[in-house]
């Protein structure tokens, strides 16, 4: 298989190898592939990998600017993705399924009546429709252990607040424009709250912190 | 130990960051200005990345329970003990039983550092001992008045103090913010953001340095996907007001990217006060490398001039012997201060 990649530096200590800029469950596939490839090689082979993580489309290596530059770790970069490309990507190496339980509507889920009249349909089909998928963790980001979901049925999708509230409780889960999410910690947001989970999604004495990891499977339970 | 008797504006423990963590949406946290942090600990003889208080805005106060050696860095103003002995920002001094540490607002800057010889007894939080302040994760590093904070190994290190030239010379704003533009920037972009003079907006914090000015225009109307940023990430939402990413950030953004401020200039802008004027200006990639590297040659190679210490005991009495900065010798009997004449042959 061959990779269309670009590398792109951010300043002097990040570089990001890029897959093209679009939200495309087979390209978020292929980086979590090489996120995992990198995750067994880029260490042993390198002492100035400081820290490293996948997006959409893209991966993003922090590195120490002091004992390495730019186009050192470019080279390098690119024989890891010649070997990446000879050993295949692997589509089932993340298969895992996080199962999560929801409290949805009424104070838990205090956007769900909203959200159902602006998308016509009612409480209990928007319940339904949410449960339904198996939704691909595509990264995590905006706060600790913050999985952005995909997969979301659009017959469920809603533009987020215009003004964003002042604080979400911890566990909530929301609706974003295409996305849905679960707020690990209680933060100001934006998003439609339809439910909340008791879950704990990130616990700073577990390895790793997070419940839910970049690149497994979410579904949701109603409880 | 040490109480805290004014916490001031915002102080937490910080060290050089949480690194590894990204994956798990954990930014870096870490201290703000890399450079005063590590003379905080240099000045001590410490462990290089041993946890420092830092200090937001001044207004801090603390008192201390035990002899102990300790080092302020940061502005260049001098900070208070017991109200009336100066102690100079960038050395390290000796505080007793009772002591009270005072620092006060600065004029040249935002972030003081006070270290402790042998460091702070704390446990580390995923690795580090940084406070992150967008998550409750870390709650117990930010500090709050009455709170009592002990040491691990408290020393006592002979006090030194390092030339102050350093804050002036790389960390106290010129009104530049060097940027190096991402390759998909044109010169048109670059013109328009360099003609603009900026002023740093009151509400920027550990996450983001926000600036004020006019509107960048006819630009990034539309938010993009969201994609990875780190320390320096310069980004211009829909409103056209540059924002620069700083340790507490959000491991990835939704903003149009421009550049990144490069390493070097980062404890600068940190420090840079709401009312300062500055303009962009662009750096390559390989001068910025270059710059920082000498910049940490320099640290690598500092030196520290010794305020050495010697005691005598004459008749029961104590008597200090000290060498001052400019290299005359005084002694101390009694809290009274004399000059000590070098005989000459």
């Amino acid at each position: 298989m061959m990779m269309d990649y670009e590398v792109i530096h951010h300043g002097e200590s990040t570089i990001e190898i890029s897959l093209g800029k679009s939200i495309d469950m087979k390209i978020n596939l292929v980086i979590h592939s090489f996120f995992s490839f990198l995750t067994d090689n880029l260490d042993n082979r390198t002492n100035y990998i400081v820290d490293f993580y996948p997006t959409y489309h893209s991966i993003f290596i922090d590195f120490n600017e002091l004992k390495t530059d730019f186009y050192h770790i470019k080279q390098k970069i690119v024989e890891l993705i010649k070997e990446f490309e000879i050993v295949g990507f692997d589509d089932n190496s993340k298969k895992e399924i996080i199962e999560i339980p929801v409290n949805y509507g009424g104070k838990d889920g205090f956007d769900l009546e909203k959200l159902s009249s602006i998308v016509g349909l009612s409480e209990k089909e928007v319940i339904q429709i949410h449960t339904k998928p198996l939704y691909k963790v595509f990264m995590i980001g905006f706060m600790p252990g913050f999985p952005y979901l995909g997969g979301l049925d659009k017959r469920i999708s809603c533009l987020r607040l215009e003004t964003p509230r002042p604080k979400i409780p911890e566990g909530s889960v929301g609706i974003a424009g295409d996305q849905t999410g679960i707020y690990p910690f209680a933060t100001p947001g934006g998003w439609r709250i339809i439910g909340r989970t008791e879950l704990k999604l990130f616990e700073i004495d577990k390895t790793p912190p997070t419940k839910i990891p970049t690149g497994s499977f979410v579904k949701f339970i109603e409880v | 130990m040490l109480e805290i008797l004014k916490s001031g504006l915002f102080s937490s423990f910080q060290d050089i960051g949480r690194f590894g963590l990204k994956q798990y949406g954990v930014s870096n946290s870490g201290c703000q200005d890399r450079y005063s942090f590590t003379f905080a600990n240099l000045l001590l003889n410490n462990d290089i990345n041993e946890a420092c208080i830092e200090i937001v805005g001044g207004n801090f106060k603390c008192k201390f329970f035990e002899k102990v050696s300790i080092a302020v860095t940061g502005p260049s103003e001098q900070c208070l003990i017991n109200n009336e002995k100066k102690l100079e920002t960038y050395s390290s001094a000796i505080v007793g039983v009772g002591d009270v540490l005072e620092i006060k607002p600065s004029k040249t800057g935002r972030i003081h550092y006070l270290s402790v010889s042998g460091g702070f007894d704390l446990n580390k939080i995923l690795g580090s001992y940084s406070y992150h302040s967008p998550s409750s994760i870390t709650d117990e590093y930010k500090l709050k008045s009455n709170q009592k904070i002990k040491f691990k190994r408290p020393k006592i290190t002979t006090p030194v103090i390092f030339n102050k030239d350093f804050y002036k010379k790389y960390i106290e704003s010129k009104g530049i913010i060097k940027i190096i533009y991402n390759q998909d920037i044109n010169k048109q972009l670059q013109n328009q953001i360099e003609s603009r003079e900026y002023i740093v907006n009151i509400n920027s914090n550990r996450q983001a340095i926000k600036l004020e000015s006019d509107p960048v225009k006819e630009f990034f109307k539309q938010n993009e996907i969201s994609n990875g940023v780190t320390l320096g990430t310069v980004q211009i939402p829909p409103d056209g007001l540059p924002i620069i990413l700083m340790q507490d950030s959000q491991t990835v953004g939704g903003y149009k990217t421009i550049g990144v401020v490069p390493k070097y200039q980062i404890p600068s802008i940190a420090q840079i006060q709401p009312n300062i004027p500055i303009k962009f200006q662009g750096v390559t990639l390989s001068e910025a490398s270059r710059i920082n590297r000498n910049i940490n040659d320099e640290i690598n190679r500092s030196n520290f001039i010794k305020y050495q210490f010697t005691e005598l005991y004459v008749n029961n009495k104590k008597i200090s012997v000290k060498i001052t900065e400019n290299d005359s010798i005084i002694a101390i009997v009694d809290d009274d201060v004399f000059e000590v004449y070098k005989e000459i042959n």
